[in-house]
């Protein structure tokens, strides 16, 4: 890597742990001056701590960051920024009720200000060279919550711009765009790149880092597989997707002793589409099966099943439920029909937070069982109990208020508040995160039990492995359509390839 | 690394001392304050602890707990009902109007005012759940609304005659084995919602709504539903306070209950209810109103002046809602 550029930011020797987990071991790798570096790798690969550390909010335990030949300590997010660091997260970080003028110079009205009045035309003035100068057709003057997502991206961008950002860190930028508005963030990075600034671009999308990336780099388990120049290649696609997912690759095969695949469809969906973006989905869930759902950030998986479970958004499809559509129904008619939703936030979709344990475990079956109203408390607290020794719950006592216990026992307490409602469809939306390696066993071996008994369970999961050894079927999403299913032989390697886009049926 | 663990263990121990105080204050806070004022009291004033004066302070707390009961509720789920005094007055208006003007029988004329009462908390809960206007502020629109009906209906003045007989008065004068009629139908009145919010359902969805309405809804909890029941059980608990106070009276005007809204929500938040939601025992508010009619009734007892009165109200809501801000915060 010798071309005669400069060095723009260097990384050397970085370290992260976090209690358990050693995240960021010995990281290293130079971004060079007006170029596109993208970053890639599994999900807890350890790409976002890498990000935290970049843009200031974690501190690294070891290790060193040159920015510009001069070494950099980052206390906190302003200093990353001050040295010339920008980060454009997921999340964008405008304000709707601002003005793209007063966005911009959102922090620095100080500029503007004379006797306690700020003069908006000068901002405004000021805001149309930056951008003019950049290339963006923004009018300041307008609100920011009628710009399009492209739009806010493009201000976001002039905003690192104007506070001389040397560096940009792009987190999964086109998770929220349409393939259009792919397009014009491409132009944009284009653009910047003339500018004299690098871009550190993290994605999912292979394809994505293949057209603009200059260099790669690929991270696995917190460590730096290999930095590489980008070719344009097939041979270079797998070469990529091999160190992302190293010599662990692993073919499981199915081995079920329970009959599955009987002709008995529970749920069926026929053309399924919504306004989140899921796109013409075809898929059966058939009685006593366990049938694996993987896919990246923004391949709409959860967005699916929350609109199946929900009926919401749905803009055209049949829901067959036993193999009779059901046309409108709602989240009470869905738990009636015997369907269950674990949320992926579990702590904001799942709990009470302040009721205690033994509310929120029974919570969904007083809703079906109940008398005239009244409560069977007696059944519930044996529910309760039961749940509390299955999942090994760590309580004093089942009248804890929620609030009070660890996150990782408050994971369980969700689990538990779905199980505990008996449904026959179980749609699990990440069951696993934040469960300990050993609670982990035990909830698989649950899940394989619940489905021995007849239940269908759809379990969303983005850790591989566990999925392969639990799944009858693996369906692959991406882009809310779905792009491969498999049977049988599941490859990790296959997987992750149609998950990122390496591969297309 | 032990160290660290050492520090965590620290930490996590003083997390918990914590955590007893704030629990420990949480329960038995107001009980204490309760005991403590009773024991000052009857040491300030001999006739305080005497059966009378007993029977004064439930009286005179009996209506503002019973209309403090709906209030509760609702806090619980994380809304607010402040018509409730306004309510009370439409409900007193149309029991007394029909009777003395339209010459109704009582017990029809008074379940048409319970009626009104309900009516009142529907159309509240109308605009709060359908119209989306937060609750406070919408129901601060219907109490000048509920308010004014009562004026022009009464054009200002009070509505009495011989139509009301001795046996609607002894609703609110009257007394069974010496104890006074509100009391006793204060205690009916607490007993039966707190069954319904310790042992079913609609207690339960309650409680789950102010915790986490979006939780609820994943739940499969009707939420609109729930919030309409409880918006009319409001105005329910605020009619019968309404026609308690008529009975009284013997008569109603405009202005009945005018300010009640005050100490009402002042006994539930003294009771505990968190105006986040979620929290809150109704039995409790009940404990609240008493600590309030325990307080007016020594400052009447000591010849404390009104003015002064009109303070320590406002310091008892200010004391009240500072402990619920603090509670919060140490969450």
């Amino acid at each position: 890597m010798s071309d005669g550029k400069q060095q723009a930011l260097e990384i050397e020797g970085i370290h992260k742990s976090f209690p358990g987990v050693h995240a960021l071991k010995d990281v290293s790798f130079t971004v060079k001056q007006n170029c596109i570096h993208g970053l890639v790798g599994e999900n807890g690969a350890g790409k976002s701590t890498l990000i935290k550390i970049l843009s200031g909010v974690y501190h690294a335990d070891a290790g060193n960051i040159n920015v510009n030949g001069k070494s950099v300590h980052f206390s906190n997010p302003r200093k990353s920024l001050n040295s010339g660091i920008s980060t454009i997260y997921q999340e964008l970080s405008v304000i709707d009720d601002l003005t793209v003028a007063q966005d911009l110079f959102f922090g620095e009205e100080k500029r503007f200000t004379k006797y306690g009045f700020i003069h908006f035309k000068q901002m405004n003035k000021e805001s149309q060279t930056i951008l003019r100068d950049i290339g963006f057709e923004l009018d300041p003057s307008m609100k920011v919550r009628f710009l399009s997502v492209s739009e806010k991206q493009q201000l976001e961008i002039a905003k690192a711009i104007s506070r001389n950002a040397k560096i940009i860190l792009m987190d999964e930028p086109t998770s929220a765009l349409s393939d259009r508005e792919v397009g014009f963030l491409f132009n944009d990075i284009a653009t910047i790149k003339q500018k004299g600034v690098s871009i550190i671009y993290i994605s999912h999308h292979l394809d994505e880092i293949f057209n603009i990336c200059d260099y790669v780099t690929v991270l696995r388990d917190g460590e730096v597989v290999d930095t590489l120049e980008v070719q344009n290649t097939k041979e270079f696609k797998d070469e990529i997707i091999n160190l992302m997912v190293g010599k662990k690759i692993a073919t499981i095969k199915t081995n079920r002793s329970r009959e599955i695949f009987s002709d008995k469809k529970v749920l069926e969906l026929v053309d399924y589409s919504t306004n989140t973006g899921v796109k013409s989905i075809h898929l059966s869930l058939y009685h006593g099966e366990i049938l694996g759902i993987y896919g990246g950030l923004g391949s709409k998986r959860t967005e699916l099943f929350k609109s199946i479970f929900t009926g919401n958004d749905k803009t055209s499809g049949k829901v067959l439920l036993n193999n009779i559509e059901i046309d409108k129904y709602n989240i009470a008619s869905s738990i009636e029909e015997g369907i269950g939703f674990l949320p992926e936030d579990k702590k904001e979709e799942g709990l009470f937070i302040n009721l205690p344990i033994s509310k929120n475990i029974p919570f969904i079956l007083y809703n079906k069982e109940s008398r005239f109203g009244f409560l069977n408390q007696k059944q519930g607290t044996q529910v309760t109990e039961h749940f509390r020794k299955l999942l090994d719950i760590k309580t004093p006592s089942i009248n804890q208020i929620v609030t009070y216990l660890s996150g990782g026992n408050q994971q369980k307490v969700v689990l538990a508040k779905l199980l505990a409602a008996k449904s026959n469809i179980l749609i699990l939306d990440e069951p696993l995160i934040g469960i300990d390696v050993g609670t982990k066993n035990e909830i698989l071996d649950i899940i394989n039990d619940l489905a021995n008994e007849g239940k269908s369970i759809i379990m969303i999961s983005s850790e591989l492995l566990e999925l392969m050894r639990i799944s009858d079927r693996i369906l692959v999403i991406r882009n809310g359509s779905i792009v491969k299913e498999i049977q049988e032989n599941f490859n990790q390697e296959e997987i992750i390839s149609y998950a990122v886009g390496g591969r297309t049926t | 690394m032990s160290n660290g663990q050492d520090l965590s263990k620290r930490i996590r121990l003083r997390f918990n001392q914590n955590r007893f105080k704030a629990d420990f204050w949480e329960i038995y806070g107001i009980p204490i304050a309760f005991v403590f004022l009773f024991i000052l009291f009857s040491f300030l004033h001999e006739n305080f602890l005497s059966f009378d004066n007993i029977m004064n302070i439930l009286r005179a707390t009996s209506i503002i707990a019973i209309v403090a009961i709906g209030t509760t509720i609702l806090m619980i789920s994380g809304n607010i009902d402040i018509s409730m005094a306004s309510t009370m007055a439409v409900a007193g208006v149309v029991t007394v109007g029909l009777i003395v003007d339209f010459n109704v029988n009582q017990i029809i004329a008074i379940l048409c005012g319970l009626a009104a009462g309900c009516l009142c908390g529907l159309i509240n809960s109308i605009f709060v759940i359908f119209i989306r206007i937060p609750s406070f502020i919408a129901t601060l629109a219907t109490m000048s609304i509920y308010r004014g009906f009562c004026f022009i209906y009464t054009k200002g003045y009070s509505i009495y005659g011989d139509q009301i007989t001795d046996a609607y008065k002894f609703i609110g004068r009257g007394y069974l084995l010496k104890i006074p009629m509100p009391v006793i139908i204060m205690i009916i009145l607490f007993a039966i919602f707190i069954i319904i919010f310790k042992y079913t359902k609609l207690g339960l969805y309650t409680y789950a709504i102010g915790s986490n309405e979006k939780v609820a809804l994943l739940s499969g909890v009707n939420s609109k539903r729930v919030k309409i029941i409880l918006f009319i059980l409001g105005g329910f608990t605020s009619a019968i306070g309404g026609i308690i106070m008529t009975s009284r009276l013997g008569s109603v005007q405009g202005g009945l209950a005018t300010g009640m809204e005050f100490g009402i929500i002042t006994a539930a938040v003294l009771g505990g209810v968190s105006l986040a939601g979620g929290k809150g025992v109704v039995s409790r508010t009940l404990l609240g109103a008493l600590l309030l009619g325990i307080l007016n009734n020594a400052m009447v007892l000591l010849n404390i002046s009104s003015f002064w009165q009109m303070v320590t109200s406002g310091g008892v809501l200010l004391f009240a809602l500072g402990l619920d801000s603090l509670k919060s915060r140490q969450e």
